[in-house]
């Protein structure tokens, strides 16, 4: 409690106390026996008198103003929050950085994490020192946790939402007439400036853990794939460690292995016999003290030709162009065949297609040309010059003689695609409605791109026979980007833990081990979600859908023992904190003025 | 010429003033006529040289002056003109000035009756003598003035004067004497009668007196209870003028400290008085006024 931050009950006590004081001290006054005299100057004149020359006159008034001099120092004092040992010392103006990389949270042997130890060990510097002394908290993410304030409680609690979840080791600068503290057990810790202090948190402790997990094509074959898993020992000593791989059909790989101090075991293992889909890597260890790094999680995608159906009267030069890439097989039908194919799709019998448990059945993608069906495809899909349907943006009026004028390279559809030389000799113009233009000619969008409630989708309002645009140099490029986009998956991203950032908007986050929805912050045209433990999550934009596997950090986490410190460092000398002596300075001004007013009527003193 | 005697008091207006006293006035004015050293009318001999019969210095002639002063005698021996001058024989104005303020009153009036009876008897010798005679109450200023009186059968009115007089007011002597004296008056004696318990200092009237160059008797009139307090304990002093409480602890010591301050005081009323060549007489309440007024008198300043 600082003073004048009393509870409103405190402070009518304190009022109702000190006027009882007052009332009780009045009336223990004598009552004086009053006499008529003649005057009273001469009576005066003997008091003045004696004051001066009686000693104990002399006395009580020395002893009055030495009352009067403690009772208006303590008051000076008490709101000036005097303390005890703080005596020409200057308030400290403190800065606490809590180490919050993935290594704070291995256990120490008392059960506690290093980076509660670590909390522990601010709140020892927070109770220590002066009353007048001010907290600044940073993170080594670089984060202000708590500005700066003398408030020590308020610093307290927001030390309890620190998590281990940092990926870099930051320091505020240097800044004269602060102490700067940094709280960390010293893993990775590169040197400090000279007038830095650690607070140590360091525990030799026992880690085996996955450094690195991920799947991998071969490169023979790019419909196989296979997974790389390193697992190393980072303990003082060797270690016995249990390696289990398992996908959602259960356990498909068991080893148990030693590991020497810092040795590394690596092994890869062909995915061609797994269906697909979260691949788990699990490490078991006996006593082991770091739990974040003993999984890891990458998602299997089906390596396979890419089934791509072109929808259209007459074969075009994009089915030309189509046909001639590797690792795409390519269908051609008609608009009636692509409707009885959605028929057959409905009653359940679709013979021949690619199923995975990632896509919907049937094709990767379709492109329709000249058509669109009555209902929204189950797959991304792209549409030249599309008849009019309900669920895409209706055509208007037909243009002529277009150049492209503006591109929106912010979609991946358009990285890298030049238009600049591109004619259009015929366009439809639409109403984009809720659809993102992505290139127009003077305001009339050209490509445009949007999401049905099934699947997104990608317009040209324009046929290719009715522009050069297939002759262009970009339509590679943008037929590459196309054929990315309808497999955006078939890469998956690699992050810490922490903050995972999205160059998207809209975006949403199924943590899929736990198949929950994950908060998704937005910031400009990012998004934002936090990842506390490893795991595999998958992000969902307007593009398609994108795994992330999240993981500990790899060798610079798991080396938890890679610390320049000793546990003997743990030993911190705090500085005591100073006396609080405005409650007993508050107290004895009180007294005195008590004393002071009570002996004032009985004329003890002055 | 004999005295007049004081007719007998049949009213009751005349307050402290009874037949006892009358007859103590009677002989104080006897006693006062054997220690008189003539038998003329207004026999007091002024300081003003003029056309009196009793030799008092000689000087040399001016033009203007007198021939009938002229001392042919010397004239023959000397060849020069020398002028005899005589004292001027005139009445003595006398100003009697009765404090009655608020702290006159305090222990039943005495003092203020006491004073009354000396500044009765005093007016009764001064008239007497055919001296004139001025009564004046004062307080924080001049409350009464009783102009001035010189038949003796004047004394009668002087007594219904006093008898009148009730103790109120604060003090401050030093205003009356200021404004009393603003006025052109005569130089006489001035008879200050009074406790002198005057915040702004008693001295300040006397030096108002010493400035106007008239003569001065102070009677200090003190009650038992101002010399001697009969005061112990936890007591709280009233002021009788200010009403301002003053809380104490009296004991013996203190009380000894205020006989000290008291009699201090006192005495430097007196060395003032005796500094300046004034006359200080302190006297009690309990003190028969009439040996007062023969101390007085034999003091010679007052009957000279």
């Amino acid at each position: 409690m600082t003073f004048l931050a009393m509870a409103q009950w405190q402070a009518w006590t304190l009022l109702a106390t000190t006027a009882t004081a007052i009332v009780v001290i009045f009336f223990l006054r004598i009552q004086h026996r009053r006499v008529v005299i003649s005057s009273s100057f001469l009576w005066e004149r003997v008091l003045e008198r004696r004051k001066r020359r009686s000693w104990m006159e002399l006395l009580r008034r020395l002893i009055s103003l030495l009352v009067a001099l403690a009772i208006g120092l303590s008051l000076v004092m008490v709101f000036s929050e005097a303390e005890l040992g703080r005596a020409g010392r200057n308030p400290r103006d403190i800065r606490l950085v809590i180490d919050i990389r993935p290594h704070m949270a291995a256990q120490m042997d008392d059960g506690r994490s290093r980076l509660q130890a670590a909390r522990d060990r601010a709140a020892e510097l927070l109770g220590g020192g002066s009353e007048a002394d001010s907290f600044t908290v940073y993170d080594t993410d670089g984060r202000l946790i708590a500005a700066q304030t003398r408030d020590r409680r308020a610093v307290s609690a927001t030390l309890v939402g620190l998590r281990a979840i940092g990926s870099r080791f930051l320091l505020p600068d240097q800044e004269p007439g602060t102490e700067t503290w940094v709280v960390t057990d010293g893993v990775g810790m590169p040197p400090l400036p000279p007038d830095y202090r650690v607070a140590a948190v360091y525990e030799p402790a026992v880690n085996v853990g996955v450094t690195s997990f991920e799947v991998r094509p071969w490169p023979s074959d790019p419909y196989r794939s296979e997974a790389f898993l390193e697992v190393g020992n980072f303990s003082p000593e060797a270690q016995e460690a249990t390696i289990v791989l398992r996908d959602v059909e259960g356990v498909q790989f068991r080893r148990i292995v030693t590991l020497q101090p810092d040795e590394l075991y690596r092994n890869t293992f062909d995915l061609s016999p797994l269906q697909g889909g979260v691949l788990e890597a699990e490490v078991r260890t006996e006593g082991d003290a770091f739990d974040l790094d003993d999984s890891a999680y990458v998602f299997v995608t089906e390596r396979r030709p890419q089934q791509i159906a072109v929808v259209s009267q007459r074969p075009s030069s994009l089915s030309e162009l189509l046909l001639e890439l590797p690792n795409l097989e390519l269908t051609a039908m008609t608009p009636v065949q692509y409707e009885d194919w959605t028929t057959s799709l409905a009653a359940g019998v679709v013979g021949g297609m690619a199923q995975t448990d990632a896509q919907p059945p049937g094709f990767d993608a379709f492109i329709f040309e000249g058509y669109a069906p009555n209902d929204p495809p189950p797959t991304p899909a792209v549409f030249f010059a599309p008849s009019e349907t309900s669920w895409l943006p209706r055509p208007q009026d037909a243009v002529h003689d277009l150049n492209v004028t503006k591109i929106y390279p912010a979609s991946s559809i358009m990285q890298f695609v030049n238009l600049n030389d591109v004619r259009v000799e015929r366009a439809v113009s639409v109403d984009p409605g809720s659809a993102t233009t992505l290139a127009d000619s003077s305001g009339v969008p050209l490509i445009l791109s949007g999401r049905s409630q099934i699947a997104p989708w990608i317009m040209i309002t324009f046929a290719l026979v009715d522009s050069d645009f297939d002759q262009s140099l970009g339509f590679p490029i943008f037929v590459s980007n196309l054929l990315r986009w309808f497999r955006p998956h078939l890469s998956t991203r690699t992050a810490g833990l922490g903050d995972v950032v999205l160059t998207a908007m809209g975006v949403t986050v199924v943590n899929v081990l736990s198949d929950e929805s994950v908060a998704v912050r937005q910031s400009g045209e990012r998004s934002y979600f936090t990842a506390l433990q490893p795991g595999l999550f998958m992000a969902t934009t307007t593009e398609g859908r994108v795994p992330i596997s999240v993981g500990a950090g790899g060798r610079s986490s798991s080396s938890i023992n890679r610390s320049g410190l000793d546990a003997g460092d743990n030993d911190l000398e705090v500085p005591a904190m100073a006396q609080r002596l405005w409650p007993t300075l508050l107290v004895l001004a009180a007294a005195l003025l008590a004393i002071e007013a009570l002996t004032y009527h009985r004329r003890i003193t002055v | 010429m004999s005295a007049a005697k004081p007719e007998p008091l049949s009213d009751g207006g005349l307050g402290p003033f009874d037949e006892e006293f009358l007859r103590k006035l009677e002989l104080l004015s006897v006693v006062s006529k054997r220690l008189l050293s003539g038998q003329f009318k207004a026999e007091r001999r002024a300081r003003k040289v003029g056309a009196g019969v009793e030799f008092a210095d000689y000087r040399g002639y001016v033009p203007g002056d007198d021939f009938r002063a002229v001392d042919w005698r010397a004239y023959m021996r000397l060849d020069r003109l020398i002028l005899r001058l005589f004292e001027e024989e005139t009445d003595l104005p006398i100003y009697l000035f009765v404090d009655a303020s608020q702290s006159m009153g305090t222990d039943g009036g005495g003092k203020l009756d006491y004073a009354k009876k000396v500044a009765a008897a005093l007016a009764y010798i001064g008239l007497s003598n055919l001296d004139r005679v001025n009564l004046v109450v004062f307080a924080e200023g001049i409350i009464e003035e009783l102009p001035a009186q010189r038949a003796k059968g004047q004394i009668f009115s002087i007594l219904r004067f006093l008898a009148r007089v009730q103790a109120n007011h604060e003090t401050n002597a030093g205003e009356a004497f200021h404004r009393f004296f603003t006025a052109k008056r005569r130089r006489g004696i001035t008879v200050a009668i009074s406790d002198f318990f005057d915040p702004n200092g008693a001295t300040k009237a006397f030096d108002i007196v010493r400035y106007r160059r008239q003569d001065l008797l102070a009677v200090h009139v003190a009650s038992p209870q101002d010399m001697l307090p009969s005061l112990n304990g936890e007591v709280t002093l009233i002021d009788s003028e200010t009403r301002q409480p003053q809380d104490i602890t009296v004991t013996p010591t203190l009380l000894q400290a205020y006989e000290e301050e008291y009699d201090r005081y006192c005495d430097e009323l007196e060395r003032y008085c005796t500094l300046y060549g004034f006359s200080y007489v302190r006297t009690i309440t309990d003190y028969p006024f009439e040996d007062l007024i023969l101390q007085v008198m034999r003091q010679g300043r007052f009957l000279s």
